[in-house]
């Protein structure tokens, strides 16, 4: 036992040890490259600055690629290189982008990065996903159509977060259905992706809300309700009559966000829903589309069993027109749930403050305790 | 009296077993945590966190905040939680019965009014007495009910609260500004994420002003800086081992996020035990498991909630022993978990762990310090075995705290000047030599007064943060 203890504590003194050293490795390597990089970065980025002002102008000439050339030779300047052409890249929109991209391509950088996502480190594979993303260059997508092969989260999140930036439709469309539902993301974070397309988006819109899988479709239906493109509707209306819980909900929000008067009486019928999240989001977004036709339909959701329904519908109707003056028939009734939650919901929108102030005033004055 | 002395001296060995096993099983967190930490650093040259602080796809959390006597604190903790850095939240204070002017200072200070709020009742609570709010601050709810616990309040604030995620907090905790961010992406990331929790640092000596972490700093309270070892030892080897393995038992009560659908399933905060932030959990693996469902449990490791350590002995005591019954109550509460197949890892290893590591743990140690020198004093053990057990719990000990330290210095580097490295290093020796022996007594007599302790909140005497930096 004693001869265990004593390997054991020389054991553990020789992990930390280790682990000691390669801080110290890590820390000292760190310094070396900020020296080096503090000595570079001036240089570096006085030239990517000039070059950026030029293209500003003028389309980026032969001599100036061989001089972006012989700056990436070094990794150190080539790391600083990109830093400096993202930063370009993030603040420019427009006619630049194609230029700085053609830059990107005639110097070899995305070259370089398309290599390293043969990588089989991960970590380096997601970070040069994220660098070919903001390159926007269409001769990496082959590259990261292999990459989403990888089965690892952040990989596959990088890689649709280029595709998107690149903006090709049928890149974007091939990776989305090439994920087979096997993907851990969250719901959010692919219509995060979705929304930050930069390609045609009507056209993947159109393709995906028809995609044979429910969750997709209805993930891209939800970002184009961020969208706001009334053509869109036309497509969507469809949904509503469909069993599938999510793809109703999202095809309301996106008919509720452009309140598309020709859809009105389409969504009033989801008040009647047998699932209450349908009832609940139709209830609210029944307010953007202000027509008196919901007046009624929302005075019965008034006294639906579910509180986020009543709540929705009070909201709903202290503000559409014609809605008050329902609310104070309402207050005079029997139904003790509807009066409660439409004082709640006045409470809710004197804060607001936005709203008929001094309808919803009288109604607290009149009705509450 | 010869089978006596044996029996001594089988005891003495199996102490020094015990001692190995421990920390052997420390050791192999302690490199899990490495691995781990290694992963998250080089993952955050890519991440995308800080696109989503204004992105409207972010998922809306409700800040759940329990409060009973925190009239020092609060409001410093309500304003710093307003500066938050996310696109949208609400707070909801939840005062808990205080016998203290922790309303009165909640409504002073935020302008409150009392409003009618009809309340959802998903969770069985003692009685709201009031919901307060205030027209300029539409994210801030302070309820006001009647006392019926940590657990209680909690669940009067999940009742409440509108969005999908809630973060518990402590009234006595500061959150860092992107805290939110940090702690909702494992969400985004990973949609089989039900909760998470975030890192617990020591704010004792650091500059707190307007509710927001200034600097960071050691403290001059020894009993603090103690503590800041320890924390370090917990959280960045303990946590982040057991995350590696998906096997995380506790979220901090300091600042956790759960899923709230998955939160309401299992039926929110148990009532009645004071160790509700890891029953809640242990309580999630169990549902989990049992219906097969796929989940995860996750950690993250940036220092994103500070909070304030007792600087007395008196706090101390009470506050591990608190510690030590609420781990007790959740183990005991389910204890057909412990070595049971059906709970893969959660029922073979970390049950089992926590079972014989920490709540038997304080026990076995005490023993040892008084058995050990007293079977060495009458002859009973020879001094090979003597030193061998001190050199064991002793040189163990400073090796896994320095290991800890290492690994802080490598990622977050909070305490980069090489004066604040060798005086934690220095204290990571001395708690070696009295601290760590007093923590175990606490956590000994905790184990004695289990079923006269479980219920209380178990209060520690705050101080204002203004105060205190």
């Amino acid at each position: 036992m004693e001869r265990f203890v004593v390997l054991s504590i020389l054991i553990f003194t020789l992990f930390i040890l280790i682990l000691y050293s390669y801080l110290l490795f890590e820390k000292t390597i760190e310094l070396i490259k900020y020296r080096i990089r503090q000595k570079n970065e001036g240089i570096v980025f006085e030239f990517v600055d000039n070059l950026v002002l030029n293209l500003e102008e003028d389309n980026v000439t032969d001599r100036q690629i061989d001089e972006v050339k012989k700056i990436i030779v070094d990794k150190i300047k080539l790391d600083l290189f990109e830093e400096r052409i993202i930063y370009y890249f993030n603040i420019y929109k427009g006619d630049i982008i194609k230029k700085l991209t053609k830059l990107m391509e005639d110097a070899g950088i995305v070259d370089i990065e398309v290599q390293n996502l043969k990588s089989k480190n991960i970590y380096k594979v997601s970070l040069t996903l994220k660098k070919l993303g903001e390159f926007r260059s269409k001769k990496a997508v082959e590259g990261i159509l292999e990459a989403l092969k990888i089965k690892a989260t952040d990989v596959k999140y990088n890689a649709l977060l280029a595709l998107s930036k690149i903006g090709d439709e049928k890149a974007f469309i091939k990776a989305f259905e090439g994920l087979e539902g096997n993907i851990l993301l969250s719901e959010r974070s692919l219509i995060e992706i979705i929304d930050d397309f930069e390609g045609d988006k009507h056209y993947i819109y159109k393709e995906m809300f028809n995609s044979k899988d429910n969750y997709l479709s209805s993930i891209f239906i939800k970002s184009a309700s961020n969208f706001m493109d009334i053509s869109l509707n036309e497509i969507a209306v469809k949904f509503l009559k469909e069993d599938n819980k999510e793809k109703k909900i999202a095809a309301i929000k996106l008919i509720g966000n452009t309140a598309d008067v020709r859809f009105v009486d389409d969504i009033i019928k989801c008040l009647r829903d047998e699932n209450w999240e349908v009832r609940a989001v139709a209830a609210k977004v029944l307010e953007r589309f202000s027509d008196e036709r919901a007046v009624m339909p929302l005075v019965k959701a008034l006294s639906d069993k579910v509180w986020f329904v009543r709540y929705n519908a009070a909201i709903s109707l202290i503000k559409i027109p014609g809605g008050i003056d329902a609310i104070d028939d309402v207050m005079k009734g029997e139904d003790r749930f509807a009066k409660d939650i439409i004082i709640y919901a006045a409470q809710n929108i004197k804060e607001d403050g936005s709203y008929e102030g001094e309808k919803v005033s009288s109604i607290l004055e009149k009705y509450k305790g | 009296m010869i089978m006596l002395r044996e029996i001594i001296l089988k005891f003495n060995i199996f102490i020094i077993y015990y001692v190995i096993t421990i920390n052997f099983v420390y050791f192999l967190q302690l490199v899990l945590s490495a691995i781990s930490l290694y992963k998250y650093i080089r993952k955050i040259k890519y991440s995308d966190y800080q696109n989503y602080t204004t992105s409207s796809n972010m998922i809306p959390i409700s800040i759940l905040v329990p409060a009973y006597n925190e009239e020092e604190t609060i409001v410093d903790n309500v304003k710093s939680l307003l500066y938050l850095n996310y696109p949208e939240f609400e707070i909801i204070v939840i005062n808990d019965g205080s016998k203290d002017d922790t309303l009165t200072k909640l409504i002073n200070s935020f302008e409150l009014k009392l409003i009618e709020q009809p309340i959802r009742t998903i969770l069985k609570t003692q009685k709201i007495r009031g919901v307060y709010r205030n027209l300029d601050i539409p994210n801030l709810v302070v309820i006001d009910k009647e006392n019926g616990g940590k657990a209680d309040a909690l669940n009067a604030g999940i009742n409440v609260s509108r969005y999908p995620v809630f973060a518990s907090i402590d009234a006595d905790s500061v959150l860092e500004t992107d805290s939110l961010v940090r702690v909702i992406m494992p969400f985004i990331e990973d949609r089989e994420t039900i909760a998470v929790g975030g890192i617990v640092r020591i704010a004792n000596g650091s500059k707190i002003r307007r509710g927001l972490i200034e600097k960071v700093d050691l403290p001059k309270s020894k009993l603090a800086l103690f503590q800041i070892i320890e924390y370090l030892r917990a959280f960045l080897t303990g946590r982040m081992g057991w995350d590696a393995l998906n096997s995380l038992l506790i979220v901090s009560g300091a600042f956790g996020a759960f899923r709230k659908d998955v939160a309401v399933e299992v039926g929110g905060y148990t009532n009645g035990t004071i160790g509700e932030d890891m029953e809640i959990i242990v309580r999630l693996h169990k549902l989990m498991r049992k219906q097969k469902r796929k989940y995860k449990i996750k950690f993250i490791p940036d220092p994103v909630c500070w909070t304030q350590a007792p600087e007395n002995f008196k706090d101390l005591k009470s506050q591990r022993r608190r510690w030590q019954i609420g781990l007790m109550d959740s183990l005991f509460r389910h204890k057909e978990m412990f070595l049971n197949p059906q709970y893969g890892m959660i029922g073979l290893y970390a049950y089992p762990y926590f079972f014989f590591f920490e709540m038997l743990g304080p026990i076995i140690e005490v023993i040892g310090y008084i058995l050990v020198p007293l079977s060495y004093i009458f002859g009973i053990l020879n001094v090979k075995y003597f030193i061998l057990f001190f050199a064991a719990a002793v040189l163990y000990g400073i090796l896994l705290s320095v290991g800890a330290i290492l690994l802080e210095e490598y990622t977050f580097n909070r305490y980069p000047y090489l004066s604040q490295v060798f005086k934690l290093t220095l204290y990571a020796i001395l708690e070696n030599f009295g601290y760590r022996q007093l923590t175990s007594i606490y956590r000994f007599e905790g184990i004695f007064k289990f079923s006269r302790l479980k219920h209380n909140w178990g209060k520690i005497k705050r101080t204002s943060f203004t105060k205190s930096a």
